[in-house]
């Protein structure tokens, strides 16, 4: 009783501190945190990351090793903070080959989030990537399937041999039964004679007919279509490793997909950003990253342009016929549709491949099946009736097709 | 009662051969003959063997691989290059006298439209036809692309090292033969040149020349100048054969001013009135409240006739007694001086005469009413300067020996001189001959050396249209071809090798820039005036006491750029309260009257006036096939010119329209088919300029004949005006190419007109009734609520079978102000190119194969055959809510969506034409033939196309990559412009915002000078769009179909007396007394706006 007594506040004692615990524990759903998430994505990523070294050094305690207020006029202008003599600033702009960091325009709170990230990120150890566990469920799950389908077809082969035994068993049988009981029983047609039967002949052909005219379609309806193309590129970039492994956000290269029609080719001059420094790659050393510098015409040597410059031709995986009008601001910033959903894990393909079929139906699909932004953009006030369906409980969502998604002149004019 | 409204006299006679066309859609049978399949004659066997070789090579082609596409992004890209945005530049477009201040839109680098500049004081935001094609001249195939040598190919340091020498060298006069120049910078560059070389004489030649009215003003003032007009402050405006609102002096700035003078509402029921009296039918004649014909020697006589009326009532002197021959026109001018006298500072006079004498009279009139200072001002338009004289003289100098050198800087005498033969004769005996034009034309196959200059897009320049009004030109794409900008060969022929960039920007910065305050460093300022595109100063009159010229005008922001705008001029947002000064000016005109009528009585038999027509100008354009197909706006004519006759002479001579006739004055004859032109002087006949090219380019561009040998200098100025004219049937029926006949757009697509089509009233109908000319829209707004309608899909109500889509979203809707539309055509080319429409060609405009999307019906009302009235109709699709077009689509590739757009998928259209033959408004129009090269195999291939005009690499770069080019065998027709929609909806869902009206405007409503289209959301109550359409004067055409229509008309107020028969259209005349009152209680209910 006494016992009791004194272990129930215990035991409440520490579910609270437990509660306050986790509370404590995920320094990840902080603002301050998110912010600077965001911006390290967007700004940071191309030239460091934390617990690697990448162009710049490994950012992972470096909170401990300067302070804030360096931090901050490093950050707004090293340039001027080499240049005003502070010893650790020459030295680590020695170090990392005299590589100049881009000047930010950053107020002094949005470093101190970037900070407040890169301590988080150095402290608390990420928890398992949240993919990574049902992406390896999911692999086992598939696994346990095709298992399965194997089994089911093993069992079935071997069900029908066993009806086949039997039905040509009692077939002998009741041939010797009625032998006996004296009754006259015909030989029974042979298979030669029934596969070379007229009717037999109508029927492969008319079937024939069926399967090639179904195949014309099918085949039709993907002509010009290039599913799962993954051509040789001229330069062998891995987006597995600069979207994957480094994390650089899509749109630092690809800067059109939220301004415009077209997503955009990222120049070699942009690749020069980070390759001034990087010099070897990881797999192809010093080959593919130098034919970078082949087109700019870098030298790496002298660190000079040499004003002698070669385009890289690459090899364009999506294509659209030109009768149909596609806009990436449209789908990335109206629609908040990601990246992968069309273009599939690009950022574990070593070699891009197209990962849908691009045609119209595809298309249709998902503008019947995806959600618009209805109550986010302001945009979208003018549907008045729409609003008042979704206010009554009339309509649970507005899909893109309910806005006039699937007109013929939302996509062809 | 019907309306008596008809297009041509085939209409108005009932010609059997129209009556059978009118009822179709197509006129011609299949399978066509001619043109691209010439003669097919299809067998039996022919079909086999066809079919057999397209499948083979479909096979073929199917196992094919897919070709591999690249993408070769810029190894640096520059800054304000982003593919698939657009970028505007704000530039200027001179070319002669044409002055357009506009925004060029380019796409990854290459200029694809023209839009207005609405910063500019003059243009405000206003094009042209000839603005909006200009363009094309850019993507020209007949530009010169590397400087020459006696007809051989040859480099820039040569061509200067030689030039250089040959000038020097000469003792002879060096003539630099230039037309109107609007750059000061240019002006100082050719100053340098002369100074460099003391012999250089400096020409200005305009082929069509206001030399008269430069003349007049010297006499009058002392100084020679066409002066600045302000039509939008005149009340009473008379104009003596001056197509201001065409061609004369500065249209589009003049068709701004008139519209906004003439925008009638409830509110403010008051117009300007306009009356003209002329010869021909001009574009601002048909617009005219009180318009009356009158022979060409009779101009002169009524302006006299005119002084002498407004002197006895003023109580002044009169001049020689002049007496019209027509006692009608006689009366009006009674009238015209009653109406002149009680609006004294607040009229204006103006005569299109290039007789001094006559503009001098015009000068004491508009003195004498104390005009000058309130509409009309001796400031300086630079856009006419032509010196008549001096270059007769020229022509003289150059026989006789005395002439070193020629310089011609985009002049074309050879062509444009009425005495051409005499001029290159002379050119054969100048040493030294030099050119700057873009093109090898007529004179330059007479000149040695060749620099052609630079398109103006791909220049560095400035402009001064009018003194205070400073413009500047950016290049925007480089140079195509090895060309160099002419001014900067003078400065290097002078010695000077500064680029014309510098030296336009050092010009800014000395001359220009202390012009302002509001900027301290010229960097400043230079960036904001090229940002913005011009630079006025503020009031550039107010040293003299008046404040004529900026006052009034508050332009706004480009809407085409979202870049915040600085505008320099601080009046800009100024608006000064004006009110006429009246102080008379004296002005001696008896000497002038005396050579008037001594003139007129010279005067005998035909006359005839060449005329400079909306399209063509004065030649210059004549390879521009965008200029060639938009239909001259009253005769309705592409691809040619023709003798206009009035109606009554031609009958009375036994012609038939289209016969060809010979014209002879003098020694100079040619044969041109006539037409019968409503509105042309009895006893006279016209010819436009500007056809008759020889060596403009391509040979289809060679059209029509050359009208100019027909002017003559009279010793002062040219005269464009001949009176002895014989004219003489020589064959029958024009046959023009093909045999197809005249390519002529007026009854091509004609709307049934035992229906109710243009909405006209009168002011003073209108003032006493607001539904004046519109009672048509009452009768049937009130059997559309009685639920009398059935359509394909049951009784419906006022909107249609659409109705779930009119409450939700955006429903997009126009409404066209048939008062406001002056018929100029600007929204012709304006659309053709904003929307990949092709251009045809002659011989398949003449088979009524012509694509235009957009086109201007011309309707002439009343039974007056001789002067009818004339009402403009912009007519493209009417977007139907209930539209027939989509029901009898096979395919369903013709739709409504759900923003009240009918939408036209091509790829799925398989070209069965019933749609078209379905359109009430026969607005579809169907793809004969490839006419783009949208799926032609490459050039010099099977299957070439490129016979047409607009199918090369070249002229196919100023193509819009945002719409698609249609192939062969499709439907297309306008989309209301779906690009630009679509457009819009993107930018305000990237902002978070909802739409803004006005955020969308049709090519059409941009290009547009007269403010007459309107275009938006007809489901947001407050958008202009809607409040038009339930405006009293809206209605929709062919209304008892109903359609449903999403383009609303308002209907015509001329500020005249009722017109009897045309004025008040009545149903059954009952029903409406009552629908009114029903109206007049509730008038906001009249519209369908929704």
């Amino acid at each position: 009783m006494l016992r009791s007594k004194f272990l129930l506040p215990l035991f409440a004692l520490l579910l609270a501190l437990n509660t306050l615990g986790v509370a404590a524990q995920d320094p990840r759903a902080d603002a301050a945190y998110k912010e600077g998430e965001g911006l390290f994505k967007a700004q940071c990523t191309s030239c460091h990351a934390v617990n690697k070294q990448v162009v710049g050094p490994a950012l992972a305690k470096v909170y401990e090793r300067r302070d804030a207020d360096w931090l901050r006029s490093w950050i707004k202008n090293s340039q001027a903070v080499i240049k005003s003599g502070d010893p650790y600033a020459v030295e680590l702009f020695n170090k990392y080959n005299k590589s100049v960091m881009t000047s930010f325009n950053l107020s002094d709170k949005q470093i101190d989030n970037i900070l407040t990230y890169i301590k988080v990120e150095t402290e608390v150890p990420a928890a398992a990537a949240p993919g990574a566990a049902p992406a390896a469920g999911g692999a086992e799950a598939t696994g346990t399937n095709s298992n399965m389908t194997l089994f089911l077809a093993i069992i079935l082969t071997l069900l029908g041999v066993v009806m086949l035994v039997l039905s040509r068993l009692t077939g002998t049988l009741s041939k010797l039964v009625k032998e006996k009981m004296g009754q006259i029983v015909p030989d029974s047609i042979p298979l030669g004679k029934i596969l070379s039967s007229k009717k037999m002949a109508a029927l492969l052909i008319l079937s024939g007919c069926i399967f090639l005219g179904y195949a014309t379609v099918e085949q039709a309806q993907m002509l010009g279509r290039q599913k799962d193309y993954a051509p040789t590129q001229p330069i062998k970039f891995s987006h597995k490793i600069h979207a994957g492994a480094n994390k650089i956000d899509c749109q630092y290269c690809h800067s059109g997909a939220s301004k415009g029609k077209s997503a955009v080719i990222p120049g070699p001059s942009l690749c020069m950003n980070c390759h001034k420094a990087i010099k070897e790659g990881p797999v192809y050393g010093k080959t593919e990253i130098g034919k970078i510098y082949a087109a700019t015409g870098w030298n790496p040597d002298s660190m000079k342009y040499l004003n002698k410059t070669k385009p890289v031709e690459w090899i364009r995986i999506h294509n659209l016929p030109d009768h149909v009008y596609f806009n990436h601001s449209q789908h990335v910033v109206a629609g908040g549709v990601k990246c992968q959903t069309c273009h599939g894990e690009i950022q574990e393909m070593d070699v891009v491949k197209q990962n849908a079929t691009l045609g119209m139906g595809w298309c249709i699909n998902c503008h019947r099946e995806t959600e618009v932004q209805f109550k986010v953009n302001n945009f979208y006030k003018d549907y008045e009736i729409l609003h008042e369906k979704l206010k009554s409980g009339a309509i649970s969502k507005v899909t893109v097709e309910d806005i006039g998604g699937t007109e013929c002149q939302k996509c062809h004019y | 009662m019907k309306q008596q409204i008809w297009q041509g006299l085939e209409q108005l006679n009932n010609d059997p051969e129209f009556l059978q066309h009118k009822r179709n859609e197509f006129r011609e049978d299949l399978p066509l003959t001619g043109g691209i399949s010439a003669d097919a004659q299809t067998s039996r066997r022919d079909f086999l063997k066809i079919l057999g070789f397209s499948v083979t090579a479909a096979t073929i082609a199917a196992s094919c691989e897919i070709p591999v596409r690249r993408a070769i992004p810029y190894v640096f890209k520059p800054e304000e290059i982003s593919p698939g945005i657009a970028n505007y530049y704000a530039s200027s477009f001179v070319d002669g006298s044409d002055y357009c201040s506009v925004l060029v839109k380019t796409r990854e680098g290459r200029p694809i439209k023209i839009e207005g500049n609405s910063l500019s004081g003059i243009t405000q935001g206003g094009t042209s036809a000839r603005a909006q094609a200009s363009i094309i001249s850019l993507y020209d195939t007949a530009r010169l692309r590397y400087p020459k040598k006696e007809g051989k190919k040859t480099t820039w340091k040569d061509i200067d090292a030689e030039i250089g020498s040959k000038l020097a060298g000469t003792n002879g006069t060096i003539a630099l033969v230039t037309g109107s120049i609007l750059s000061p910078s240019t002006r100082q560059a050719i100053a340098e040149f002369k100074n460099k070389y003391s012999n250089a004489k400096h020409i200005v030649y305009d082929p069509v020349s206001k030399a008269g009215i430069l003349n007049a003003n010297e006499r009058n003032f002392g100084k020679r100048v066409v002066p600045s007009y302000r039509f939008d402050r005149a009340k009473t405006i008379v104009s003596f054969g001056a197509d201001f609102l065409g061609t004369w002096v500065s249209p589009i700035e003049f068709t701004k001013q008139y519209s906004s003078s003439r925008k009638v509402s409830r509110e403010n029921p008051t117009m300007s009135k306009h009356w003209h009296f002329e010869s021909i039918m001009s574009l601002t004649g048909a617009n005219a409240d009180k318009r009356f014909t009158l022979l060409p020697s009779q101009e002169g006589i009524a302006v006299v006739a005119l002084y002498n009326e407004l002197a006895g009532m003023l109580g002044k002197s009169a001049l020689a007694n002049a007496t019209l021959k027509d006692a009608e026109a006689q009366k009006a001018i009674k009238q015209v001086a009653l109406e002149l006298k009680s609006s004294m500072g607040t009229s204006l006079i103006v005569s299109g005469s290039n007789d001094a004498n006559v503009q001098v009279v015009v000068n004491a009139i508009n003195g004498m009413l104390g005009n000058y200072g309130n509409t009309l001002s001796l400031d300086r338009v630079y856009a006419h300067q032509s010196d008549d004289k001096a270059m007769a003289e020229l022509v003289a100098g150059m026989g006789n020996g005395s002439v070193g050198a020629v310089i011609l800087y985009h002049v074309n005498p050879a062509y444009s001189y009425p005495e051409a033969g005499k001029f290159m004769d002379g050119l054969k005996k100048v040493p030294v001959s030099v050119s700057f034009n873009d093109r090898e034309d007529e004179t330059s196959v007479g000149v040695k050396y060749l620099c052609p200059d630079n398109h103006y897009l791909e220049s560095w320049c400035d402009a001064e249209p009018k003194t205070g009004f400073y413009s500047l030109s950016q290049p925007a794409i480089s140079p195509l071809f090895d060309t160099r900008q002419a001014p900067e060969s003078l400065l290097t022929w002078a010695g000077n090798r500064t680029t014309f960039y510098d030296y336009v920007r050092a010009y800014w910065q000395n001359n220009v820039f202390g012009k302002q305050s509001k900027f301290g460093n010229f960097k400043g300022f230079w960036e904001a005036a090229l940002h913005d595109g011009i630079f006025e100063i503020d009031n550039p009159n107010k040293t003299n006491g008046t404040d004529i010229m900026r006052a009034e005008y508050t332009p706004t922001i480009a809407t085409t750029d979202t870049t915040s705008i600085v505008a320099l001029a601080t009046t800009a947002t100024e608006t000064i309260a004006w009110a006429p000064t009246v102080s008379t000016i004296n002005i001696d005109a008896q000497g002038a009257s005396g050579s008037i009528m001594q003139a007129v009585s010279a005067a005998k038999g035909i006359e005839l006036t060449v005329f400079e027509n909306v399209v063509m100008g004065d030649g210059r354009y004549a390879n521009n096939p965008f200029l060639q197909e938009t239909p001259e706006p009253i005769s309705k004519v592409c691809w040619d010119n023709v003798l206009s006759v009035s109606p009554k002479y031609g009958k009375e001579q036994g012609w038939e329209e289209y016969d060809v006739v010979e014209v002879k004055v003098g020694g100079y004859a040619i044969q041109l088919p006539v037409v019968f032109q409503p509105g042309q002087a009895y006893g006279s006949c016209s010819i436009a300029l500007g056809y008759g090219r020889t060596k403009a380019g391509s040979d289809k561009c060679h059209v029509g004949k050359n009208a100019f040998p027909f002017a003559s200098f009279n010793g002062e100025t040219f005269d464009y005006v001949k009176s002895g004219v014989t004219l003489q049937k020589v064959g029958g029926r024009y046959e023009g190419v093909g045999g197809y006949g005249l390519a002529r757009t007026q009854t091509h697509s004609t709307i049934d007109d035992e229906r109710f089509i243009v909405g006209l009233a009168s002011l003073e109908s209108y003032k006493k009734d607001k539904f004046a000319g519109n009672h048509y829209s009452l009768e049937w707004d009130e059997k559309a609520k009685e639920g009398e309608f059935f359509t394909l899909y049951g009784n419906d109500n006022l909107y249609g079978p659409h109705a779930d889509a009119f409450n939700r979203g955006q429903r997009w809707g126009m409404a066209i102000d048939l008062s406001s539309c002056t018929g100029c055509g600007a929204c012709v080319p304006a659309c053709h190119i904003e929307n990949n429409v092709p251009v045809v060609g002659q011989e398949e405009v003449a088979r009524v194969h012509e694509m235009h999307w957009m086109r201007i019906d011309r309707y002439y009302l009343g039974k007056d055959m001789e002067n009818p009235e004339v009402a403009f109709m912009p007519m493209m699709c009417q977007h139907c809510a209930s539209a027939p077009c989509e029901n009898v689509c096979p395919v369903a590739a013709t739709n409504h969506s759900g923003e009240g757009l009918n939408q036209m998928a091509y790829n799925r259209c398989i070209g069965t034409r019933y749609c078209a033959n379905n359109c009430p408004y026969k607005v579809r129009r169907f793809n004969w033939f490839d006419y783009q090269g949208s799926d032609s195999f490459y050039k010099d291939t099977i299957f070439d196309n490129d016979e047409w005009t607009t199918a090369d690499e070249l002229s196919r770069m100023v193509l819009n990559p945002d719409v698609t080019v249609r192939s062969r065998g499709v439907m297309e027709k306008c989309s209301m412009c779906v690009q630009r929609i679509q457009e819009g909806k993107l930018a305000a869902k990237r902002e978070n915002r909802q739409m803004r009206d006005g955020d969308v405007k049709s090519a059409c409503q941009a290009a547009c000078p007269a403010n007459a289209i309107v275009f938006g959301n007809l489901n947001s109550p407050t958008s202009e769009v809607s409040k038009l359409h339930s405006n009293e004067r809206n209605y929709y055409l062919l209304e008892e179909l109903h359609v449903v229509p999403g383009i609303g008309y308002q209907t015509r107020i001329k500020n005249r007396e009722a017109l009897a028969g045309i004025d008040s259209y009545s149903g059954d005349g009952t029903a409406h007394e009552k629908t009114e009152e029903k109206h007049e209680a509730a008038p906001a209910e009249n519209g369908h706006g929704g």
